[in-house]
């Protein structure tokens, strides 16, 4: 039995609103506190001092970041740049678990790698690795699955 | 260009100006050239700054006792004595040293008010929650980076806010210092 491109769309548009509601879980607390996030961002030293015409990327990040989940989140459910804002998520969410794991990897080295745990300035406070492994390629499977096909 | 990227890059620019427009607005927005972590000048630590770790600090550092002796000063009308609490202002709320004014880095506005009094100081002590913390080692630099402040004013209290209360030193609750 195969499913018809039909069968999927409830089930598609519920994961979207789920999926976004995650979003917008996540950048509440960014959005609320941006040098609390900026400190979070700092701590992976990815941006280092890396700056365009003056303006700081890891500072541009700290501002910029929060808004791409919450836009990403109204993009998903309302569908308008659906696939546009998909391909910057899934982006974002490769990027960020690259990240976390790279991260993990330099704390703790008497605790084993997948249970070491930390603020990874995700918006949800200490997480333990795999844990937070799962989640964001669950997104990432959801987001690319739900937002990135043509409807 | 294919759909998908022309969205992509449409989809990019409309959460720039959203965000840039949000961060204008927001009342604890952030300078966006701001370096708000500063590392230690290669001069302040004679040339061996590892830069990437902020707990080898370049000040001078002060223990409980001697934080505590300082404290009975914080109140003195002369200010020859301060403290500065670089936690941050929620933090400073639930407990802080008596005295302490809250000067978390994102504050720019109350850092500037506190420049005159800071630079009749002849003791300035830094501190934040202790431990790891190394918001009293950011704050420090940025003090004398970029403010120009005298290096040798300041002592970061590096058993911080922790080894504060669990000595039980008194502790002052609220907004008011």
């Amino acid at each position: 039995m195969t499913l018809r491109p039909t069968s999927l769309r409830a089930p598609q548009t519920v994961l979207r609103i789920a999926v976004a509601g995650v979003l917008l879980y996540y950048a509440w607390p960014k959005l609320a506190d941006p040098f609390g996030f900026l400190k979070a961002i700092h701590v992976y030293g990815i941006l280092g001092d890396a700056a365009l015409f003056g303006v700081r990327l890891e500072n541009l990040a700290a501002v910029g970041i929060p808004w791409l989940e919450v836009l990403g989140a109204l993009a998903l459910v309302t569908g308008v740049l659906r696939r546009g804002a998909s391909l910057w998520l899934v982006l974002f969410l490769l990027l960020f678990t690259g990240a976390v794991a790279w991260h993990a990897a330099g704390i703790q080295p008497e605790v084993p790698y997948l249970r070491r745990s930390f603020d990874c300035g995700c918006g949800t406070g200490v997480v333990v690795l795999w844990e937070k492994l799962v989640t964001n390629l669950a997104l990432v499977v959801a987001v690319a699955w739900t937002g990135l096909r043509r409807s | 260009m294919p759909h998908l990227l022309r969205q992509a890059l449409v989809f990019a620019a409309v959460t720039l100006v959203a965000a840039l427009l949000a961060n204008a607005l927001h009342p604890s927005g952030l300078s966006l050239g701001r370096d708000y972590f500063l590392e230690a000048a290669p001069e302040a630590t004679g040339g061996a700054a590892d830069g990437g770790h902020a707990l080898e600090h370049e000040f001078q550092s002060v223990g409980l006792d001697e934080a505590r002796d300082w404290a009975e000063f914080l109140y003195a009308p002369e200010g020859d004595v301060i403290f500065l609490d670089a936690r941050r202002p929620a933090r400073y709320r639930e407990g802080h040293v008596p005295g302490a004014y809250s000067t978390s880095l994102e504050d720019e506005e109350a850092l500037d008010e506190l420049m005159p009094k800071l630079r009749n100081a002849a003791i300035v002590v830094v501190y934040c929650t202790g431990g790891d913390c190394e918001d009293s080692i950011f704050l420090a630099r940025d003090l004398v980076y970029r403010h120009g402040l005298d290096r040798e004013l300041i002592w970061i209290f590096e058993g911080g806010w922790n080894e504060w209360t669990t000595a039980g030193a008194p502790v002052k609750e609220g907004p008011e210092r």
